[in-house]
């Protein structure tokens, strides 16, 4: 319990912090914070958005109403769009929950495994190709593989569209989506894989050496049982950790995949936002998504409790 | 032992590949004295030869200049960021090491706080309030990634303090800014090395993605980030303007790591 109520302090620091650093952000901004208020509006309308921000009052007091009005879920009304920002960040959010979750389930579903091969035939042919590929992974820009992956597999080797997340004036439906799903999720798992494959590879190296390990090989278990019962258990706790941490990089690789192709979600629609010097816009989605990340960092420690009895049993 | 001379081997090759890199990005546009930002367009996308040696941009741009430019770009940016979030990191660290427990629990509650959020989000929330400036674009990628160096240093420093060379050079009457100096900063240096060159790599990459997405070096600046948002648009017609700049980041950000896994190896012979 104790490890669940010092996690949910963090996740509300976390939030605090973010909202206090765009409001620094914001105060700091050459212009200030009438920068919130669109140019294009007319002067009474700027001076009712500025009077609603309290731009009159005293930085303290902003600062509270600031606050509040995040805690509220105001989050503004965007200038490009013309649209409240709740509204403009509601339709993209399924579009890059879509991409990132299949990015996080991918590497997951790959880097364990592997990483669990690697280090129980360490020094093969297996560990050695897969850590030079991790290496190399880390190493390389994803905007970059991304430009590879669509000249390869949409220019060169007509198999998956270049971008979107639809065809155009299509059909649509699941197959549709799916085909453009394929290659910007494969690019953005490509970091996360190569990241947990590393934490896996010495996490299941360190459980090889417990005595636990010894006493199952003793009592005649096959490799594989004690590979996949025994090690992956252990294993998995420093992973989910590693999980966690690489969350928020996650979600920053997709705004820059999402860019590459073109796929509607919330991180393209940032970096239009910021191009566009929309600032509610970018804000917003800062804030939205610090908090959403959060949310995911919570449940993640929920899986941490139910995989590692230690801390369940602990109080 | 063999491990240990493939590592040397691999550390200096490392090692002296980014020596030829900072080489050619400071001597290199000097020796090499083409313009790279005048355009011609008669001559766009042209293949290497005839006075330009690796050929031309999609605007007629000799692109062996713009390489050396941005190189030049790049990697200043990536060592200045680094240098920026090793003064933020040394400090915090050493302010929560330091400075008490009440410190210690705020400043790495912070610390815990900007490792779980998005940097990428805040870096471009940052850079398009502030505008997109060489000096903001060095500060807004520092600024998020001192996290693990202030980590590190807070632990080393708990470490060290309860050693017992620590106790006998307070026993000697040694001043806290002398034990910190003298003593504490020589058992930091090796894996704060380690990390600070890992923390290269990084910024290099983080840089490229910004000035790719259009929020990092303004053109006409050449940097090898900026350079492949255009290759991205000639794609079909010319995708060989897309190889050189992504595979000079992908050379320095592997010589970089490999070097700060030598390292580490170095620094930590247990592991």
């Amino acid at each position: 319990m104790t490890f669940l109520i010092r996690r949910l302090v963090h996740a509300i620091t976390v939030v605090f912090v973010v909202c206090t650093a765009t409001f620094v952000l914001v105060h700091l901004a050459p212009g200030g914070p009438a920068v919130l208020a669109d140019p294009k509006l007319s002067l009474e309308e700027q001076a009712a958005i500025e009077q609603r921000l309290g731009l009159d009052r005293p930085v303290s007091v902003q600062y509270g109403i600031w606050m509040s009005r995040v805690a509220r879920g105001d989050l503004g009304e965007s200038f490009l769009y013309e649209v409240p920002n709740r509204r403009a960040i509601g339709e993209r959010l399924p579009n890059t929950a879509l991409l990132a979750g299949t990015a996080l389930v991918l590497s997951v579903l790959l880097a364990v495994p592997l990483g669990l091969w690697s280090a129980m035939r360490r020094g093969g042919l297996v560990d050695r190709a897969v850590s030079g590929l991790a290496f190399v992974a880390m190493a390389v820009p994803t905007f970059w593989l991304a430009i590879g992956a669509i000249f390869t597999f949409a220019i060169a080797l007509p198999l998956f569209p270049a971008g979107g997340a639809t065809t155009a004036g299509g059909a649509g439906g699941w197959m549709d989506m799916l085909r453009h799903l394929v290659m910007p999720a494969l690019v953005l798992a490509a970091v996360t894989t190569a990241e947990l494959l590393r934490y896996m590879r010495s996490s299941a190296q360190t459980a090889l050496q417990q005595p636990f390990v010894r006493v199952a090989r003793a009592k005649g278990l096959r490799e594989r049982a004690v590979a996949w019962r025994h090690v992956l258990r252990t294993a998995l706790i420093p992973v989910v950790t590693a999980l966690g941490i690489q969350v928020p990089r996650l979600v920053g690789g997709a705004a820059i995949t999402e860019t590459v192709f073109a796929w509607p979600g919330l991180g393209r629609l940032g970096v239009q936002a910021a191009l566009g010097r929309d600032y509610p816009l970018v804000m917003a989605i800062t804030l939205f998504v610090s908090a959403a990340v959060v949310i995911v960092n919570l449940l993640m420690d929920l899986a941490y409790v139910w995989i590692d009895p230690r801390i369940r049993l602990e109080s | 032992m063999i491990t240990r001379d493939s590592s040397r081997r691999r550390a200096a090759m490392a090692g002296a590949m980014i020596a030829i890199l900072a080489l050619a990005a400071v001597v290199g546009p000097v020796l090499y004295q083409t313009d790279p930002n005048v355009l011609d367009l008669s001559n766009a996308a042209a293949r290497p030869g005839t006075g330009h040696p690796l050929g031309t941009d999609e605007s007629g741009r000799d692109i062996l200049g713009r390489l050396l430019a941005g190189g030049r770009v790049s990697l200043a940016v990536g060592f200045a960021a680094v240098a920026c979030s090793g003064v933020l990191g040394l400090s915090l660290g050493a302010l929560a090491g330091l400075g008490g427990r009440r410190l210690d629990a705020l400043v790495m509650r912070f610390t815990d706080a900007m490792m779980a959020i998005p940097a990428l989000f805040l870096i471009i929330t940052t850079l398009a309030l502030f505008g997109t400036s060489v000096a903001g674009l060095v500060f807004a990628i520092g600024a998020t990634s001192w996290m693990g160096l202030a980590r590190l240093v807070r632990a080393e420093l708990l470490s060290i303090r309860e050693q017992t060379f620590v106790e006998a050079a307070r026993a000697l009457g040694a001043q806290p800014f002398a034990l910190l100096t003298r003593h504490a900063f020589p058992h930091l240096l090796p894996s704060v090395l380690v990390n600070v060159t890992f923390g290269v790599g990084t910024a290099i990459l983080m840089e490229s993605a910004l000035s790719f997405i259009g929020l990092g070096i303004q053109p006409p600046s050449a940097s090898w980030g900026n350079m492949l948002t255009n290759a991205q648009s000639y794609l079909y017609s010319s995708p060989w303007l897309a190889v050189y700049p992504g595979l000079l980041i992908l050379i320095t950000v592997v010589s970089v790591n490999v070097l700060g896994d030598a390292l580490r190896d170095a620094a930590e012979p247990r592991s």
